[in-house]
C-alpha cells in the first residue's frame, strides 16, 4: 500500500471534519431550518454536476441529457419503494398499478442507476458516433423524449402517467444524501485516477491520437456516458427523496442547464469546483438572493426593482460576469491539492527567509 | 514473405474521383530504415493513413507479419468511379479501426505533432500501456489492479529514462519546447511496444542542428528496439544519411525505389523535385 502524502491526510481529515460538522449541526440547529435544505440540495446537485463533469470535463463529451437520466433514476426509485398499501392511493387512477411489490431504500437507488445506465448504453449505441454540437443537440432531444414517454396515459400503471408518485420513503438526515453522494463521488474519483479516467483524458485532448494509443474510442465513450448516467440516475433517486414527490413534469432541459451551469462555474475537469459550485449556486438560488423576490419597505420608501422573478436577473447577470471574466471557473481545472499548498508555502517561507537576510 | 514485416499489394485510395494512392506495392522488411518520399501532395500522408487503419483504401492490401490486415475492393458508389485497376484476389473486406492496428504493434507519429497537451509527459507515455493492461473498469475504480498498475507505471518510467526524459515527467506536455515534443510524440509511440514504428515528417520545422540529433536518435531507436521504421521526411540530409531504402511517390504513383544512391540518380525523381524542361 502507498503512503498517503501531507496533503492527502489534510484532505481525508478536512473531510471528514465536514461530515462532523454537518452530524452536530443537525443536533444544534433546528432541522426545518433553510441550511439544512441547501445542503440537501447542493449534496445532491453535487453528485449529478460531477457525473456531468466525467463527461464533459473528462471525457470532452458535450451531453446534455442529464435531466433524462435523472427522470429515470428518479421514477424508478419512485415505482420500486413505494409500500404496498399506499398503492391503491398513489394509482388511483390506474387500479393500484402493475407493481405490486416494494423494494428497500439501498438496493432502489442501486436500481434506479442501473436503469438510467441501461437507457444510456442503449442511447449511445447511436448518438455517441456524433460529435460535439450534435451530441449536445441529440442527447438533449433524448431528455425531452424520455420527459414526454413518462406521461403517456397507456404507461400509466407503470408511471402513474402525467400524475404525481409520493409516499415513498425519504430521508430526513442530512447525512444520508452527504453519506450517498459523498461515495458516489468518491468513485468517480478513483475512476478518473485510474488507467481508464487517463484514457478518458486521453480522448478529451486528441481523439486521434488516443485512437493510435489503442484506445478503442467507441468502448470507452460508451463507458463514460453510461457511468455518468449511472450516477445521474442515483442522484435523480436522492431528489425525488428529497422532493418527496415526483413528477416528469419537473425535469425540463432547464433543469440540465442548471448543472452544466455549475459544473461550468466550478471549472470544467474539476470535481472540487464541481462540488464547491452546486452549493454555492443551491445556496444563492434558495437562500441567499430569496430577499431580491419580495417587496421590501425601508420605513415607507419601496426599494425599486425588488419583486417577484427578479433574483433571477441578478442570477443572470452573476452567470455572465463568471463566463466574460471568469471564464476558468472557480477551480480551473486544478483540484483541491494541499500538496501543492504545502509546496508553496515552503517556498513562500524560504523566500521570505532569503529576503530577511 | 516470411521476411516482410509491412507489405502493400496495389493499394489505391480514390476520394470521389481524385486519386490520392494509385497502386502502390512496397514492403518494409525486418529491422530495415525505410522512406517515403515524394513533393508535396505526392500521397505519401495518405499512403500512411491506410496503413493505420484512418483510411479504407479503395482497393488492395496491406499484410503485417504475413497476416492480411487491410483488405478492400470498390464497392457500392465507388465501383463506377474507380478507375484502377482489379484485382479478383482483394474480394474479401478486412477493415480495422486505427486502435486495433496499433494493437497488433503497428504505433505511428504524426506530421503535426498530437500529444495529450494537457497532460503531463509521463501520463503521455502511461497512456499508450492501457490497452495491453490486464484489467477492466471495475478492477481500476477499486484499485484491484495495482500489480498491473504499477507495472504500467514501472514500464513508463523505464521507457522514459532510456529516451532521458524523465527529469521532465511532471511537465505539461504542450508546454514543452518543440523538439522534445516531437522526441515525446516518438517514446510515447515506443510505449505502445510496436513491431514497426512509422514516423510521419519527424524532422518538420526542425533547424539543421535539430534535424542532426535526431537523425541519430532514430538511428538510435532501431539499434536499441531492434525494430523496423518507415518514415515520411522531406529532409533529404536526414533521409540520405539513415534510410536503407527508398520509395519515391509522385502524384500517387510510385515512380521509383531503391538505395539513396540509385534513386538520387534516377531522371524521374529528378523530374519529380525539379520538375521537367518543357523546351527539351
Amino acid at each position: 500500500m502507498k503512503k498517503l502524502s501531507k496533503g492527502n491526510i489534510i484532505t481525508i481529515a478536512l473531510i471528514i471534519a465536514i461530515y462532523a460538522l454537518v452530524f452536530v449541526l443537525e443536533k444544534v440547529i433546528d432541522p426545518n431550518s433553510m441550511l439544512f435544505i441547501v445542503l440537501k440540495k447542493g449534496a445532491i446537485y453535487a453528485l449529478v454536476a460531477v457525473s456531468m463533469n466525467l463527461l464533459n470535463g473528462f471525457t470532452g463529451l458535450f451531453s446534455l441529457g442529464q435531466a433524462g437520466f435523472m427522470l429515470i433514476g428518479a421514477y424508478t426509485y419512485a415505482i420500486f419503494t413505494i409500500p404496498v398499501e399506499y398503492r391503491d392511493a398513489v394509482y388511483q387512477y390506474f387500479d393500484g398499478g402493475i407493481v405490486q411489490f416494494s423494494i428497500p431504500v439501498i438496493p432502489a437507488l442501486i436500481l434506479a442507476g442501473l436503469a438510467a445506465a441501461l437507457f444510456a448504453f442503449l442511447i449511445g449505441l447511436p448518438v455517441l458516433r456524433l460529435k460535439s454540437d450534435y451530441l449536445a443537440i441529440a442527447t438533449l432531444g433524448f431528455a425531452e423524449i424520455i420527459r414526454a414517454f413518462f406521461q403517456w396515459d397507456a404507461l400509466g400503471p407503470v408511471t402513474n402517467g402525467s400524475n404525481l408518485l409520493r409516499k415513498f420513503p425519504t430521508f430526513d438526515s442530512t447525512l444520508f444524501p452527504f453519506t450517498v453522494a459523498g461515495i458516489c463521488i468518491l468513485l468517480i474519483v478513483l475512476l478518473i485516477n485510474s488507467s481508464y479516467g487517463r484514457a478518458f483524458k486521453a480522448i478529451r485532448d486528441d481523439e486521434i491520437a488516443a485512437e493510435a494509443m489503442g484506445i478503442n474510442l467507441f468502448k470507452h465513450k460508451e463507458m463514460s456516458f453510461v457511468i455518468s448516467s449511472f450516477f445521474a440516475g442515483v442522484g435523480g433517486a436522492l431528489l425525488a427523496m428529497f422532493q418527496t414527490t415526483v413528477q416528469a413534469m419537473a425535469f425540463k432541459s432547464a433543469m440540465t442547464y442548471e448543472i452544466l451551469l455549475i459544473v461550468v462555474i466550478g471549472g470544467i475537469g474539476s470535481v472540487t469546483g464541481s462540488v464547491l459550485a452546486s452549493f454555492l449556486f443551491i445556496a444563492c438560488s434558495e437562500w441567499w438572493l430569496r430577499f431580491l423576490d419580495a417587496e421590501t419597505y425601508i420605513g415607507s420608501f419601496k426599494v425599486p426593482l425588488l419583486r417577484a422573478g427578479f433574483r433571477k436577473v441578478i442570477f443572470s447577470i452573476i452567470i455572465m460576469a463568471v463566463v466574460l471574466f471568469y471564464r476558468q471557473g472557480i477551480m480551473g481545472d486544478r483540484e483541491l491539492n494541499f500538496d501543492r499548498m504545502l509546496k508553496k508555502r515552503q517556498k513562500f517561507i524560504e523566500k521570505t527567509q532569503r529576503e530577511g537576510k | 514473405m516470411s521476411e516482410n514485416v509491412l507489405r502493400l499489394d496495389h493499394v489505391t485510395m480514390q476520394f470521389g474521383g481524385v486519386v490520392a494512392v494509385n497502386d502502390l506495392s512496397m514492403e518494409v522488411n525486418d529491422k530495415e530504415i525505410v522512406a517515403l518520399i515524394g513533393p508535396n501532395g505526392a500521397g505519401k500522408t495518405t499512403a500512411f493513413n491506410c496503413i493505420t487503419g484512418v483510411y479504407e483504401p479503395t482497393n488492395g492490401m496491406v499484410s503485417f507479419m504475413g497476416k492480411t490486415m487491410v483488405c478492400n475492393h470498390p464497392q457500392g458508389k465507388m465501383k463506377k468511379l474507380y478507375t484502377g485497376n482489379l484485382y479478383p484476389e482483394f474480394s474479401h473486406i478486412v477493415s480495422p479501426t486505427p486502435d486495433q492496428i496499433t494493437r497488433l504493434g503497428i504505433a505511428r507519429t504524426f506530421q503535426n505533432i498530437r500529444l495529450f497537451r494537457s497532460l503531463t509527459v509521463f501520463d503521455n507515455v502511461l497512456i499508450a500501456k492501457h490497452m495491453r493492461a490486464k484489467q477492466n473498469v471495475f478492477t481500476a475504480t477499486l484499485r484491484l489492479n495495482a500489480k498491473e498498475e504499477k507495472r504500467m507505471r514501472d514500464e513508463a518510467m523505464a521507457l522514459l529514462q532510456e529516451q532521458h526524459l524523465e527529469h521532465l515527467k511532471d511537465d505539461i506536455a504542450g508546454s514543452l519546447p518543440y523538439g522534445l515534443q516531437r522526441r515525446l510524440e516518438i517514446a510515447r509511440a515506443l510505449a505502445t511496444d510496436p513491431k514497426l514504428l512509422l514516423l510521419d515528417e519527424p524532422a518538420a520545422g526542425m533547424n539543421p542542428q535539430e534535424t542532426k540529433e535526431l537523425t541519430d536518435f532514430i538511428s538510435q531507436i532501431r539499434h536499441e528496439y531492434n525494430i523496423p521504421i518507415l518514415m515520411i521526411e522531406h529532409h533529404m540530409d536526414l533521409v540520405m544519411a539513415i534510410a536503407e531504402r527508398i520509395y519515391v511517390l509522385d502524384f500517387g504513383r510510385l515512380i521509383a525505389s531503391g538505395t539513396a544512391a540509385e534513386v538520387q540518380d534516377n531522371p524521374d525523381v529528378i523530374n519529380a523535385y525539379l520538375g521537367v524542361d518543357e523546351d527539351e
